[in-house]
């Protein structure tokens, strides 16, 4: 099966060296309720629906074979009826519906990841697998970093760990770098909160450690959820025994909230707040102070 | 890397007080000018005679300001910050505003009642009959010129206001003096017979560079005033001191970096007051000016510091000079447009690297004075030394906007293609906003005309009439209804093109022309090579190159429209040619569904090559247009892609496009793509750009970027800038202008999200277009940036 991929992000900055591409693909394993990408959790495509692009027509509503269409609606979409056929997106000449995730073949895929290497090139970048979850597609993202690798690429994914280690392990030796996210640790309030169990995420991170994956470390700072002292602890716990000396700290901000709302996605809205600078730096300071090397996203 | 610097105080006042003056209208030109050509005695010489008569007249009598605080002197008007008048050219139709320049919305100008009062009375009625336009054609021909010109449809005609736009030879007035000019010119008249016609114009050389020697005598005199009256010593001093420089030079040889400056300053100030003050550029200053530089840092007669200061006191003087335009022409070339480039970087004539401490110095020099003008510009080779590069992307990455680059390995290539020679080529100079050529030896009017692509495509579909005009415009070039592919409409564009090209090639020869009968500028031939060697005028054809630079607006309007009528009427088969154009007159009039469909067709700017494919087609088009034409300076025309603010004012007279544009909306700037429809980021936009193919660009193209600061932050930002910007020039760029946009600016595209439709921010370790953000995080951007700087 081609997996969807909802968006390829050209001059990515931010998901590891220099200029590169990120594929995001859509599907995830975990149900964090702060997640930033609300569109990429679900398999399926989605319809996101613009309200700022609308401009009144109903081609949406006299298409639609489930009558899911509400013109009145602020969100127009009724959920409920909706199958995903994706009809009023095609019909809308206004773009205001749009299908999150979009099938790509290899040569498609790898089309659009070549149109900047040089770029990635010149920048030291390359390309960055990320979702959702990408190792949920590790068959087809073995493909591209074979081809990847074969023009000099760098290569990156970005993971949850909770993936099945030897399908992980056919990737290995065609990625350049992996970010490895840790979230919560404890195996109940994982299991709460995040829908698995913590056990398999840490021992994917050991293992990678102790095979001398590129592995690079990073834990979401989300008010109320991973930023207790317990859990900050046991990430750190973590980190000393498998021997690893440095994390990436992502705090939380509220840019998730929006695209929530064009997916009517069924997580409750999050009210949290942003960390001070103040804080910020003190979280920096716990992981710190046990000798674990900080960079803060910003 | 090095951290900001910071100007020394008398810079920040300099810089203040020029900042604070009033924008002005000063009369003092257009009233001593027309003083000279009042006496009759005067108008029986010889053209040449008598425009150098004037402007000697004019350098004899106008006032001399010597502002507190100022260490390079020379004032073009009788005000701090203000534009002349040039009544005998383009002068005389700005008057149209004499009554509301203080009150007009864009680009008010002072102007006091004595000053209006003497133009209207003593400047306007002598000139009625005698400015340049009036000159070039004869009453229908002149009618229907000033009637079209009014408002430009098809094309803007600049050169009615003079031709301007040049590099002088400023390298040979430090090497020689003025008086060893002269002593050039002597030698090429000796063997002359008398009768011989060239004498008039060498005799019109002499009696500018004499003038130029007075003028700086006069300089020198009230210094010397100063400098005994003055209570503090210090400053006694530095008067006194200013005022032998410039009585030493550019009368001599220049001894010392200050006095170099120094003439460089007076010479482009009579520069600008002689022909047209706008595009009057220094080029490669960090060249030229570098061995004096270094004599006097090897003697200790200066410190490095010094010399920067004296290249800001310079960079501020470039801010005292704004453009006289009426509101009609502030439509087109907004912004008190007056385009002085500095160049800096780049090779020399063998291909050989130039940076030097200079060209650091310049650098640091953009960071400190942050002014409107000059239009610093760097040139890119693969040679540039890492220092160079990196203090160039730390300046734009902290918002410096300063320099703007240039690509050698595309731009020397074009030069080549265009007739120079190699040497030439390899050490060519940027002049105005974008346009190229070689210092002191092309007479390029880089800025004759602009033209207006879109209505090409407009009468292309519509039989050679406008939408709604009952004349017709252009040729016959058939049927809508008969076309059968994409062929035919390609094919019915470039009729209409070609035959506009023929039509702006006629309207411009009698202009040029008159420039040449009734506007030569001597002291403009005096610094251009090949007048002297061959006794003509720059507006005969003396200089060693050329040009005519011809400017097209909306490519990829045009390009997108292309694509857009392709698939919708030949792929889609949404509807018939005939029907499209006709909903196209009707500005989408009950067809709003139809424009978002158009509008949501793929445009350029996306590395679509199918898409892009047409705008290219349009780029080389128009350059091919030009091939084979010719100006009457025996000089080649050439195309160039920039649109200053002519693509809002082509925009307002032109109809619906097919690319989903509105009637009256305005074009895209440049070769940009259409406003918030690049949609997949800098790469891709660069992508698109570079692919368009530049080499037949001679006059040069302006593409724009912008970034927020956040995205570009620190060591990584500078880092990403540069292999981002070193690609594209990698692929083919030429040119580009980069703004990493601040508070004030960022609270700008909240209010008007128009005017930046792909301003990236950084949101939270990604980043986003600015206007897909809420207002909620639009604020917290904005507050963001006031911290980072």
């Amino acid at each position: 099966m081609t997996p969807l991929i909802f968006d390829i992000q050209r001059f990515s900055i931010h998901d590891g060296p220099g200029i590169r591409t990120a594929l995001f693909f859509k599907g995830c394993n975990l149900t964090c309720p702060w997640c930033q990408n609300p569109e990429s959790i679900d398999l399926r495509p989605e319809i996101a629906f613009y309200s700022e692009r609308c401009i009144g027509g109903h081609d949406c509503f006299d298409v639609c074979p489930d009558n899911a269409i509400d013109l009145q609606g602020v969100d127009r979409i009724d959920r409920d009826l909706c199958t995903r056929c994706g009809k009023c997106a095609e019909v809308c000449v206004a773009g205001a519906f749009r299908i999150v995730g979009r099938e790509h073949n290899h040569q498609e895929a790898m089309a659009e990841i070549l149109r900047d290497r040089d770029y990635y090139a010149n920048s030291g970048g390359g390309v960055t697998f990320t979702g959702g979850e990408p190792t949920l597609h590790a068959d087809f993202i073995l493909g591209l970093l074979r081809e990847c690798k074969e023009h000099g690429i760098h290569t990156n994914i970005e993971t949850n760990g909770y993936f099945s280690w030897h399908k992980f392990q056919e990737m290995l030796p065609y990625l350049d770098l992996i970010y490895f996210d840790l979230k919560v640790l404890d195996a109940k309030t994982s299991r709460a909160m995040l829908g698995v169990n913590s056990e398999r995420i840490m021992l994917n991170a050991q293992q990678l450690m102790e095979a001398g994956a590129p592995v690079q470390f990073r834990v979401p700072l989300i008010p109320g959820h991973t930023d207790s002292k317990e859990n900050l602890n046991a990430i750190i716990a973590l980190l000393h025994s498998i021997g690893a000396d440095s994390v990436h700290l992502l705090p939380y901000h509220s840019m998730g909230e929006t695209k929530a709302k064009r997916v009517c996605s069924p997580l409750p809205e999050l009210k949290a707040r942003p960390f001070s600078t103040e804080q910020l730096s003190a979280l920096q300071e716990v992981f710190e102070k046990q000798r674990i090397k900080t960079k803060v996203y910003r | 890397m090095k951290t900001q610097t910071i100007a020394t105080a008398r810079v920040q006042r300099l810089k203040e007080a020029v900042e604070s003056a009033p924008h002005a209208v000063c009369a003092e030109r257009a009233i001593l000018v027309t003083e000279y050509f009042r006496n009759k005695e005067h108008r029986k010489k010889p053209m040449p005679a008598q425009k150098a008569g004037a402007l000697a007249y004019m350098l004899a009598h106008k006032e001399l300001r010597i502002w507190p605080d100022e260490l390079i002197v020379g004032n073009t008007t009788s005000k701090r910050k203000a534009g002349p008048v040039f009544p005998e050219l383009h002068g005389l139709p700005m008057l149209e505003d004499l009554f509301r320049f203080n009150s007009r919305s864009t680009n008010p100008l002072q102007i006091d009642d004595r000053e209006r009062k003497a133009l209207l009375t003593e400047v306007a009625p002598f000139w009625l009959t005698r400015f340049l336009a009036y000159r070039a054609m004869s009453g229908l021909e002149l009618v229907r010129f000033t009637k079209d010109q009014l408002t430009p449809k098809f094309f803007l005609i600049n050169e009615t206001g003079g031709i301007g736009h040049l590099i002088p030879d400023h390298e040979r007035v430090l090497r020689l003096g003025l008086k060893g000019i002269r002593e050039d010119i002597a030698r090429m008249m000796a063997p002359l017979p008398t009768q011989d016609s060239r004498l008039q114009e060498y005799d019109s050389m002499l009696t500018m560079c004499r003038a130029v020697r007075d003028l700086a005598g006069r300089y020198a005199e009230k210094l010397f005033e100063m400098a005994k009256t003055e209570p503090d010593p210090e400053r006694s001093r530095e008067l006194a001191d200013m005022g032998h420089n410039v009585l030493y030079c550019p009368e001599n040889p220049a001894q010392n970096f200050h006095q170099a400056v120094q003439a460089v300053w007076l010479v482009h100030s009579v520069v600008l007051l002689e022909g047209l003050d706008n595009g009057i550029s220094f080029g490669q200053m960090d060249r030229y000016l570098l061995p004096y530089y270094e004599s006097d840092l090897k003697n200790g007669r200066i410190t490095r510091e010094r010399a920067k200061e004296l290249l800001c006191c310079l960079a501020v003087k470039t801010s005292e000079v704004i453009p006289v335009f009426s509101s009609k022409i502030t439509e087109c070339h907004g912004g008190f447009l007056s385009g002085q480039a500095i160049t800096i970087g780049g090779t020399d004539e063998e291909g050989n690297d130039v940076t030097n401490e200079l060209t650091m110095i310049f650098l640091e020099v953009m960071d400190e004075v942050r002014m409107r003008q000059p239009n610093f510009h760097a040139r890119i080779h693969k040679d540039s030394p890492r220092h160079y590069l990196d203090r160039i992307m730390d300046n734009l990455v902290r918002g410096v906007n300063s320099p703007a680059l240039y690509n050698d390995h595309v731009i020397v290539p074009s030069l080549l293609r265009a007739g120079y020679s190699y040497q030439d080529a390899m050490n060519y100079s940027t002049l105005g906003c974008v346009e190229l050529l070689s210092a002191g030896k092309t007479f390029g009017s880089t800025d004759a005309a602009l033209v207006n692509l879109p209505i090409c495509l407009e009468m292309a579909l519509n039989r050679g009439y406008l939408f709604g005009d009952i004349l017709r415009s252009g040729p016959d070039t058939g049927d809508p209804a008969l076309f059968r592919d994409m062929n035919d409409v390609r094919h019915a564009f470039l009729i209409q093109l070609r035959s506009l090209m023929d039509r702006l090639v006629n309207v411009l020869a009698p202009i040029e022309r008159a420039n040449r009968d009734f506007h030569p500028t001597p002291f403009t031939s005096v610094l251009t090579q090949g007048c002297i060697e061959q006794g003509k005028d720059v507006t005969e054809g003396g200089a060693v190159y050329n040009f005519s630079g011809v400017q097209g607006v909306g490519v990829t309007d045009v390009g997108d429209s292309l694509h857009s009528i392709a698939q919708m009427v030949f792929v889609q088969k949404k509807c018939t040619l005939p029907e499209l154009v006709d909903i196209l007159k009707h500005d989408f009039e009950n067809h709003p569904k139809l424009r978002t469909a158009l509008l949501n067709l793929p445009k350029f700017g996306n590395d679509m090559p199918d898409v892009d494919s047409h705008s290219r087609w349009v780029l080389d088009q128009f350059c091919e247009s030009m091939e084979g034409k010719e100006n009457t300076r025996g000089g080649k025309f050439v195309a160039g892609f920039y649109s200053t603010t002519t693509h809002h004012s082509f925009g307002k007279v032109t109809g619906a496009t097919a690319n989903g544009r509105s009637k009256g909306q305005p074009f895209s700037s440049g070769i940009a793509p259409m406003n918030g429809h690049d949609l997949k980021g800098p790469t891709a936009m660069f992508n698109s750009v570079a692919g368009i193919g530049f080499l037949k660009a001679h006059n040069g193209a302006n593409v724009n970027a912008k970034f927020d600061t956040a995205t570009l932050r620190g060591e990584h930002g500078r880092m990403l800038l540069e292999s981002l910007l070193l690609t594209y020039f990698q692929k083919g760029g030429m040119q580009i202008q980069l703004n990493v946009l601040d508070t004030d600016m960022l609270k700008d595209a909240k209010l008007h999200p128009e005017k930046y439709p792909n301003l990236l921010v950084r949101v939270s370790g990604y980043s986003a277009y600015f206007n897909d953000l809420s207002p909620a995080m639009k604020d917290e951007i904005i507050a963001r940036s006031s911290l980072t700087c």
